[in-house]
């Protein structure tokens, strides 16, 4: 499918436009795929990994992504939509995976006793977030660490913004109620 | 034990996380919290949990592995796609098949297809065995009298 084809040399407004490089990317240039995945990569692998809590499985599903993308490129019509595309394809696949197995905590299991409260606090949010269902857990990382506002979050997820706002909410009061179960001992639970 | 307020200062605790409060709202979480020491403590506490939650896990470490290996893969012909029973091409297979038996059935049985201007004419113009259907006055007001 992809040849190995040489760059060019273009002016900078050119060669920061997204859709020159997929144009060259559906051309065959593998010079401008690893363009595009380099620009890509680093949100794509952080999301993943805030979601899966496994550092291999993240990258696993970044690279599924973009094989993904990069095969239906051609079907793409609008060129700006790219990122936001191969953001959404990342996080369903995500979800794919949350729904086929449960994620572990592994990361913070070595680590050294000296941080112990912070890794207890780790250990704990880890937890919590491994008793969520995918929808739920995947909701609150694109908002809580994500950053991404509520009308993102719903085209990312497919849903209305009204079930981000419920789905938000219901994350929170669970992850509110194990918290205080895990390191508190508050009796204000429902 | 858990008040109505309670629920209610959790709902606009968590509400506070995405936008700025009104007047009133932020009024009574600075009287609840002056009132309710458990919702107090507990909000101390899961600040904590926000903030743990909130904090990057681990930087992605980035190698030229990565790239290379999508490129790779891009180079092989994409897998085959599993066979989807609710596709359009299934469906739309389907629906022409049962045309096509459909169609095979009514030709070797165009024997006993009534030919038209013969079968269908007989059976127009043939009475109907229940008799005829009563006609109804309604020129007359109804009597239910007997």
């Amino acid at each position: 499918m992809f040849g190995t084809k040489a760059l060019s040399q273009h002016p900078t407004e050119v060669l920061n436009d997204e859709s020159y490089w997929l144009a060259r990317c559906r051309a065959g240039d593998e010079s401008a795929l690893a363009v595009v995945i380099s620009r890509h990569r680093s949100r794509l692998i952080r999301t993943s990994k805030n979601i899966l809590r496994d550092a291999h499985e993240a990258e696993d599903v970044a690279q599924e992504a973009f094989l993904k993308v990069f095969r239906e490129l051609g079907r793409l019509r609008d060129d700006r939509a790219f990122a936001s595309y191969l953001y959404r394809i990342c996080v369903r696949l995500c979800m794919d995976r949350l729904r086929a197995k449960r994620a572990e905590p592994a990361e913070f299991d070595r680590v050294e006793e000296s941080q112990g409260r912070h890794i207890e606090n780790r250990l704990a949010v880890e937890r919590i977030l491994s008793e969520l269902t995918p929808d739920l857990r995947t909701t609150l990382v694109l908002r809580e660490i994500e950053q991404l506002s509520y009308e993102e979050v719903a085209d990312v997820m497919h849903v209305p913004v009204g079930t981000v706002r419920s789905r938000l909410h219901t994350a929170r009061e669970r992850f509110r109620k194990l918290w205080i179960e895990q390191v508190g001992d508050s009796p204000c639970i429902a | 034990m858990y008040r109505v307020k309670c629920s209610l200062f959790w709902k606009l605790s968590h509400v506070q996380r995405d936008r700025v409060l009104r007047d009133w709202e932020r009024r009574f979480l600075q009287h609840h919290r002056g009132t309710c020491d458990e919702c107090r403590l507990a909000e101390e506490a899961l600040e904590e949990g926000w903030c743990t939650l909130a904090a990057p896990v681990v930087e992605p470490i980035l190698h030229d592995a990565f790239e290379r290996r999508i490129i790779e893969a891009l180079r092989e012909p994409a897998p085959q796609s599993p066979v989807r029973y609710w596709s359009p091409v299934v469906v739309s297979g389907a629906v022409a098949a049962i045309a096509a038996i459909v169609a095979l059935q009514l030709i070797r049985n165009s024997t006993i297809v009534p030919v038209p201007g013969l079968g269908a004419s007989e059976a127009r113009n043939t009475p109907p065995s229940y008799g005829s259907f009563p006609e109804i006055d309604f020129t007359s007001p109804p009597s239910f009298t007997r």
